[in-house]
């Protein structure tokens, strides 16, 4: 159930980042009034590549992390089946 | 043969891909000249280019997995399908944040509804639709067939995405493909290293989560079985 939930956060988060930039990409075509030189002045290009490299390497890290985590999950029911198998072995040769 | 790639040649495979994504860091970072129009920003088009790569991987391998699955319905396609579907929209998702990134600099706006810009934005609702549909609802035979239709025609709008630039035009730039002006060998060489890193990458991501589906759908069986036994033992 706590993966089903984490699942669920994961993907509404990235809906909700797809979701956001194409609102703000909406506000953008509507009041885009600000010229280019300005933008070049508040933004350098360094902190945008930084932005880029930084995001990629959050959302491959996060990916990679979650799928780690359902491989613990998956661990933690193996070792929840083998004490089930014992219990089913173990019974029918007591009997 | 599942077991022997994933024992055998996945180690193998991990150990590569983490020497490519540094090389092709250091290429990028301290090989790659500075482009003098755009000045560092450019720097983003060694990923950009190569995650919009990983990302049309990832949806052809849903489609062709799920039409395999719709002629015969293997759960084992059905779960390469989904495996492909969610690394390909995790790097869609990427082009979508890298691209405007660079745009605002180049274009002096992070977004323009330019053809190849919308279409690429129409793929990633189609398969964020398709992950969703698969995620929220029950995980029965009807839902993967449905699931899997519509993952073959959102495939539809891949060609789309490429042929957009030579049908309606827009502001997204061609670099070698329809006229553009090529790279210089020192970004060649870089371009090609990271396009070999994100292939690698995109490998280990989809084989990680194909394995994790596999073994969930092999334990549960499992689970069925021992309780089968006990049921019978005890009958």
């Amino acid at each position: 159930m706590r993966l089903f939930i984490k699942q669920i956060v994961g993907i509404v988060a990235l809906a909700g980042v797809g979701l956001l930039s194409a609102s703000a990409a909406f506000a953008q075509e509507a009041g885009g009034t600000l010229s280019l030189a300005a933008r070049e002045a508040s933004v350098p290009g360094g902190t945008l590549l930084l932005a880029a490299y930084l995001a990629l390497w959050l959302l491959v890290f996060g990916y990679l992390a979650m799928i780690m985590r359902r491989q613990r999950a998956l661990s933690r029911d193996l070792a929840a089946l083998e004490r089930r198998m014992d219990e089913v072995f173990d019974g029918s040769e007591n009997d | 043969m599942m077991r022997i790639f994933d024992e055998k040649f996945f180690p193998i495979l991990v150990v590569l891909t983490a020497a490519a994504v540094l090389a092709s860091l250091g290429l990028i970072f301290f090989h790659a000249p500075i482009e003098l129009t755009m000045g560092i920003v450019q720097k983003i088009f060694y990923v950009h280019v190569p995650s919009a790569m990983a990302a049309y991987a990832g949806f052809t391998l849903a489609s062709v997995c799920s039409l395999l699955y719709l002629i015969r319905p293997n759960r084992y396609w059905d779960m390469a399908a989904v495996a492909g579907a969610e690394v390909g929209l995790l790097f869609c998702l990427y082009v979508l944040i890298s691209g405007p990134l660079w745009a605002f600099k180049a274009w002096g706006k992070a977004w323009t509804w330019d053809p190849q810009l919308t279409a690429t934005f129409v793929l990633f609702l189609l398969y964020g639709g398709y992950v969703m549909l698969r995620s929220f609802t029950r995980a029965d035979d009807r839902m993967r067939k449905l699931a899997a239709v519509l993952a073959v025609f959102a495939f539809i709008d891949i060609p789309i995405i490429h042929y957009s630039v030579r049908m309606w035009g827009g502001l997204h730039p061609v670099i070698e493909r329809e006229g553009g002006g090529g790279l210089a060998p020192a970004m060649k060489l870089t371009f090609s290293v990271s396009m070999f890193a994100f292939v690698l990458l995109f490998a280990v991501m989809v084989w990680m989560r194909f394995r994790v589906r596999w073994k969930e759908y092999e334990l549960d069986l499992l689970y069925l079985e021992v309780e089968d036994l006990a049921r019978t033992r005890e009958g």
